[in-house]
């Protein structure tokens, strides 16, 4: 699985939305289920993931789907284009 | 760095007691359906709580039980404390405090000196210092330190947090010992007061309507129930308090090695194992008591120390540092030496005291 189907997994399974939903929406405080207890499991389960601990500045700057991709990009994850 | 020394005094023993009513995702799923229960209970690591509000039980009576034990299985003669502290925000009544019903409960002598202290997370280490120092200014034989806190009552029904704040007493007996000697670092941070905070029902606001209004966080709460900032206390624990914790560390000239434990407040496991990565802790060192019992508040380090007793009975005694952090904000670091054969497990209770509560016609 490449690194930008397992990160939209995640997000899929931890938000518990449909997977046709289009991920560049997604925003933290707005979309379903990323509230404060959400952002907190989507960090685990992002952590977990990809094998990672965000510095407490990354997870709070996280709020959208791109923000994401480049924190972890930070972290050295690679992402195709 | 406030930094407070005290010596000659040494913890007795510990002993917590925690409500008989438990609830878990069976029970949680009642009230949240079931994928936000799993998203709590995954990253809290939190799969039950005690509550005493069922039983009509207090910190009181939490705090009652768990003292009453430990002062039977140690053989205490009660005439000989002469100081009784009592840490909790949830006081049985606005006046007086808790502490002159306890003494009444736990029949202490007009001797003791008696007085409530309010703090949460930081109360263990807040009130370890506070008998302490009291104890070094006086004759007293012993001096009982209470930290107890029934927190769920005070949380919205439609809040996530009510998944994850458990009920619990703690009884921490104090003695002499003249070759003890503790080193505390107590902080606090007042500017970030709203962070955790119940702002109606104080004098400032006494009697607020009970409207439920929805918040930031997109729940809906009274002016009477919990509101926190859950990203603000992740970035206060994981970064001030680790910072506390390596500088005393740095200022005791110890480091892992010196410590058989590390006893931490018991928030959630997200929050203990971000500080156990960044202090490079091993997981054997660092005893849980949230996955059975949740967040205990100012009671969760003793808890801590009592669930993972049975892993350090090998040792007649134990290292520990302990550090509390949470509403205020407030944090502190301690470090003491315990005897493990002192240290008992968590005990269930029904008990209540059903004639704390008062008619006032026959006043």
């Amino acid at each position: 699985m490449s690194n930008l189907a397992k990160y939209k997994k995640t997000l899929y399974d931890v938000l518990a939305i449909p997977e046709e939903t289009d991920c560049s929406s997604l925003e933290r405080g707005v979309s379903q289920n990323w509230d404060s207890v959400g952002h907190i499991a989507l960090i685990s389960a992002l952590e977990e993931a990809f094998d990672v601990m965000f510095e407490i500045e990354d997870l709070l700057s996280f709020k959208t789907f791109d923000q994401g991709i480049e924190i972890l990009k930070k972290y050295g994850i690679m992402f195709e284009d | 760095m406030a930094l407070f020394r005290t010596s000659g005094v040494e913890i007795k023993g510990i002993l917590c007691a925690v409500p008989e009513h438990r609830e878990d995702r069976t029970d949680h799923e009642k009230r949240f359906d079931k994928e936000a229960v799993d998203r709590v209970l995954a990253s809290t690591e939190i799969n039950a709580i005690h509550l005493g509000q069922y039983a009509g039980q207090t910190a009181g009576d939490l705090g009652f039980t768990a003292a009453d034990t430990l002062l039977n299985k140690l053989d205490i003669d009660r005439s000989k404390i002469g100081i009784l502290v009592f840490v909790s925000y949830a006081t049985d009544y606005r006046k007086p405090g808790t502490s002159s019903v306890l003494q009444k409960r736990l029949g202490l002598s007009v001797d003791c000196m008696v007085t409530d202290v309010g703090q949460a997370c930081a109360g263990f280490v807040y009130g370890q210092q506070i008998v302490e120092s009291l104890m070094m200014t006086s004759d007293s034989k012993y001096g009982l330190l209470i930290v107890a806190d029934t927190g769920n009552r005070m949380v919205s029904r439609t809040d996530h947090t009510s998944l994850m704040l458990g009920d619990a007493g703690a009884a921490i007996l104090f003695g002499r010992n003249e070759m003890a000697e503790h080193e505390t670092v107590l902080q606090a941070d007042g500017f970030r007061f709203k962070t955790i905070i119940v702002p109606g029902g104080g004098f400032r606001d006494l009697l607020p309507d009970e409207e439920s209004v929805e918040c930031s966080d997109g729940v809906m709460r009274t002016k009477y129930e919990l509101f926190m900032d859950g990203l603000g206390v992740l970035s206060f624990s994981t970064n001030d308090v680790v910072d506390s914790i390596r500088a005393y560390m740095t200022h005791t000239h110890t480091d892992i090695e010196d410590y058989d434990v590390f006893a931490f407040h018991q928030a959630n496991m997200f929050i203990i194992k971000r500080m156990m990565k960044k202090l490079k802790l091993p997981a054997e060192k660092v005893p849980i008591s949230l996955h059975e019992y949740g967040n205990t508040s100012c009671a969760s380090i003793p808890m801590a120390l009592c669930a993972g007793i049975d892993n350090y009975r090998n040792k007649s005694e134990i290292k520990v540092l302990a550090s509390g952090f949470g509403i205020g904000l407030a944090w502190g670091v301690t470090s003491f030496s315990l005897n493990t054969a002192n240290i008992y497990p968590i005990i269930e209770t029904g008990d209540c005291y059903p004639e704390g509560v008062l008619n006032l016609h026959e006043m």
